[in-house]
């Protein structure tokens, strides 16, 4: 039987430098995020504060994954973030990180905005 | 240090500067990123994409700070770094301390090694300057 885990990564983004960086590099987002991140990323008013959440969530999703990263390029290289339906979100994990985790039975990102910053928490639970 | 070196470094920390709201004064070859200058996460991508505005080149996925080697498990294995890893990274980052990282490689020490030289050195190599010393 598979060891059952559960891990919990918190994050914090602020809004006035993810602002800065989506003013300043809107065009170059394609290089380390992808088209369904950057999609949602787009798709509201406030682009720079869902650019912040998509951040804050790569680092909670990498923090609960506990995952080998010599930089933040590679989580943000690593880690896809999908919003779902009703407002929920998963991960998508690219390889050499899925033999992280076998199956993430139970995944939830949880988003706190508020009015300087983001905070993303990811709480998992997965079986390796 | 040649003319081009030092204008490299000067217009690296002005981008560090500017991207990490750091007064230039504090910064030398020996900052970290992480450890002196406090970057985080979003700025690291600040800053590569500040400096290919700057120097007006492309810097590909891991050709600055080096990507898939901590998942290779020959490199790093239960959070240190391997002999064979050192190997990989003093390679991928010749500028780097790894004299003093060898006699603690943990793989949560690895954020000390990204300096401030470091990036002057990759600059240089990239845009193909000779260092007279």
């Amino acid at each position: 039987m598979s060891p059952h885990r559960s891990r919990l990564g918190v994050d914090i983004v602020e809004l006035k430098k993810a602002r800065k960086f989506y003013d300043r590099h809107k065009e170059r987002l394609a290089t380390y995020f992808s088209g369904q991140e950057i999609a949602y990323v787009n798709k509201g008013q406030k682009k720079y504060q869902r650019l912040a959440l998509v951040m804050a969530a790569k680092e909670a999703v990498f923090k609960a994954l506990n995952a080998p990263a010599l930089t933040p390029m590679e989580v943000f290289n690593n880690i896809e973030i999908i919003p779902l339906k009703n407002k929920t979100f998963t991960f998508r994990l690219a390889t050499p990180w899925r033999r992280i985790i076998k199956n993430n039975s139970g995944v939830k990102l949880k988003f706190y905005k508020k009015k300087h910053f983001v905070i993303a928490i990811c709480y998992l639970e997965f079986s390796r | 240090m040649s003319n081009e070196h030092n204008e490299i470094l000067k217009q690296v920390k002005a981008v560090i500067s500017q991207a990490l709201k750091v007064d230039e004064n504090k910064i030398d070859l020996r900052s970290s990123l992480i450890k002196d200058l406090g970057a985080e996460s979003i700025d690291f991508l600040d800053i590569v994409f500040r400096l290919e505005k700057t120097f007006k080149i492309k810097i590909p996925k891991g050709e600055l700070f080096p990507e898939k080697i901590l998942t290779d498990t020959r490199f790093a294995k239960e959070g240190k770094v391997t002999e064979a890893g050192i190997e990989e990274l003093k390679k991928r980052i010749p500028s780097g301390n790894w004299d003093a990282f060898s006699k603690n490689p943990l793989v949560a020490n690895l954020g000390d090694v990204f300096t401030v030289g470091m990036i002057v050195d990759y600059l240089t190599q990239k845009l193909n300057i000779t260092i007279t010393k």
